[in-house]
């Protein structure tokens, strides 16, 4: 789970830094920064498999003025600590990604290198211990299991470590060839078996996921290739719930459970794949009746898709919970529907730590018993502002005035 | 100071601006929002607008609305009474008889000369026409500062002879004495 990220000079944010809980909230008005917040979390999760333009083009769609226009700096940083589940215990990882920005032409316009990585871990055998050492090309990797085998034949184990880190630490490190400046190691760690936290890590950072739907796109028969799960825009929603339907049949009960809220008549999800390039879906009645994706309403297709995130894109239990980051869910829909949806949701973020943003207050109000993770952006010069309203001064007005009254009237921050 | 207010249309809003320019120009105004656009709507959250401008540090909240088709008295009533208690204090309710434009040309020969309209322009019963006219308000420019501009200096005495107007001068007279700060006194003779 995300604990606590750090975001600098990256768009509007300037020393941004988020704790998260397990469900948040994030308020603010329009061009308050925090759909640059959530790009920030979806650019670095997409540099633990890809690299830096790209990762920079699918979380901002550009590769112009990346950096805040304010402040001026050649470097972005993002910090991110996280706890992980590992083995029977918790790992606490602490990553450092600085990212250096080489001016181009016409000006506006930047490329990109890794400045500066750091991983280190904590937990089991590692206190504090760096796991990827990076600055520009020099890159160290730690092989853990080699580590940990030096760690067992030492007599007083971690002291003796730390009393001889410069002599032990290095020679257990190395190096990894034909490394790119312009992608991160993590991205190229892969190896279970020699360094298996820092793959941990980076597969937790890959399952982080972005979305903000569009209902054209959600009613998409196109199937996307290689792209076996749900798309930032809703693309593939036939796709990944026709696969729901052949490999986990229970999963899609449960969507078609909570869809019959909207439509208490729908009795089934039935497909048809006239060719590989497309899957159409169906909602099916019980006498019979089918109706495409382009008779459900907007709503209807964007609930079937938050539903497939919150329930059915089922975790397997020893993997890291994804972190879900998911647009102004409530556009299209009443907002009495999202309710039960919402209350579906582990509070502490155990099968999966979601990230909503929204404007709606009535979507606000479902967040009055979940205080801890509602945050507050402003706009600003140079950067927009993240706060967390007080808890104790908004469960007093809480007896008085729901959350989003609160929001409307601006007395949240 | 923080002077908070709640307003139905955009030239209540000026017509506070102008009070506070002129009596107040230190204190800093604080809009409070209604979910609504309705004098209804205005009354039904008087409770929530009262909480929100305290938690924004006001230390007088003042209501405006028009009467439109209504009896004032019986609307000013009304407002007052769904005010909680814990309020009331800082509170200064105005209603006014018909609209705003009636206190705005309270004194027609003024409003007239300002305007460099004709007097008898102003001489009906419901002058927010000739006013709006006068003034050259549409919907996409409601002339706020304009308006603001005119209350700065209005020759207030004289609107006192609207009744409405006296109530709500004579309210704001008392919460100025209260919080120590210095209005006009209108009733003092010249």
């Amino acid at each position: 789970m995300l604990k606590r990220l750090r975001v600098n000079n990256f768009k509007s944010l300037v020393n941004v830094e988020f704790q998260p809980a397990g469900v948040n909230l994030l308020i603010g008005r329009n061009n308050s920064g925090k759909t640059n917040l959530c790009a920030a979390m979806r650019f670095l999760g997409l540099t633990a498999s890809s690299k830096l333009e790209k990762a920079v083009r699918r979380s901002l769609g550009e590769t112009w003025n990346i950096a805040n226009v304010y402040s001026g700096g050649d470097t972005i940083e993002i910090e991110a600590e996280c706890s992980l589940p590992y083995e029977q215990g918790n790992l606490e990882f602490e990553y450092s990604l600085h990212i250096g920005l080489i001016q181009g032409i016409p000006p506006g316009k930047q490329s990109f290198e890794i400045a500066r990585e750091i991983l280190t871990v904590t937990g089991g055998r590692f206190e504090h211990q760096r796991l990827v050492e990076r600055d520009r090309n020099q890159l160290i990797l730690l092989n853990e299991k080699r580590y940990i085998q030096v760690l067992a034949n030492l007599p007083d184990g971690l002291p003796q470590i730390a009393a001889n880190r410069g002599q032990l630490e290095w020679d257990e490190f190395s190096r990894m060839k034909d490394l790119a400046s312009d992608e991160t190691a993590l991205s190229r760690v892969r190896d279970f078996e020699n360094t298996p936290r820092c793959s941990l890590f980076r597969q937790y950072l890959e399952s982080w996921a972005y979305y903000s739907f569009s209902p054209g796109l959600l009613r998409s028969p196109d199937v996307v290739r290689n792209e076996p799960g749900l798309l930032p825009t809703g693309a593939n929603l036939a796709r990944s719930l026709f696969f729901l339907h052949n490999e986990k049949p229970r999963s899609e009960r449960k969507i078609i459970e909570m869809v019959r809220t909207l439509e208490p008549k729908l009795d089934l999800l039935t497909y048809s794949f006239p060719d590989p390039e497309s899957v159409y879906l169906f909602m099916e009645d019980q006498e019979g009746h089918r109706f495409g994706t382009q008779s459900i309403s907007d709503g209807t297709v964007r609930f079937m898709a938050m539903t497939y995130l919150i329930l059915a894109a089922e975790r397997d239990e020893k993997q890291p919970a994804p972190l879900i980051i998911i647009e102004e869910p409530e556009n299209g829909l009443y907002v009495g529907h999202l309710k039960p949806l919402i209350e579906r949701i582990d509070k502490e973020g155990k099968g999966g730590q979601f990230i909503f943003t929204t404007h709606s207050p009535y979507f606000i109000d479902l967040f009055d018993g979940m205080l801890e993770g509602v945050h507050l952006m402003k706009p600003g010069v140079p950067s927009s502002t993240l706060t967390k309203p007080n808890p104790d001064k908004i469960r007093k007005l809480l007896e008085v005035m729901s959350l989003g009254e609160m929001h409307f009237r601006e007395m949240l921050g | 100071m923080k002077i908070g207010y709640s307003v139905e249309g955009s030239t209540d809003r000026a017509l506070l601006e102008g009070l506070r320019r002129r009596w107040c120009p230190q204190a800093q105004s604080v809009e409070g929002r209604v979910r609504g656009t309705s004098g209804i709507s205005q009354r039904r959250e008087i409770p929530n607008t009262c909480r929100e401008l305290v938690s924004k540090g006001a230390a007088l909240i003042v209501f405006l609305r028009d009467a439109n088709e209504e009896n004032w008295r019986a609307v000013l009533n009304a407002d007052t009474d769904r005010c909680c208690d814990e309020h009331k204090h800082l509170t200064v309710f105005g209603v006014c008889d018909r609209n705003v434009e009636c206190w705005m040309c309270a004194d027609r020969d003024w409003i007239a000369k300002r305007t460099a309209k004709e007097t008898a322009e102003f001489q009906v019963a419901d002058p927010k026409a000739a006013f709006e006219s006068a003034l050259a308000i549409t919907a996409r420019d409601r002339k706020e500062n304009e308006i603001a501009e005119l209350v700065q200096d209005a020759p207030l005495r004289n609107w006192l002879a609207n009744r409405s107007f006296e109530d709500f001068y004579d309210n704001l007279w008392q919460k100025s004495k209260e919080h120590n700060c210095r209005i006009e006194n209108l009733r003092e003779r010249q």
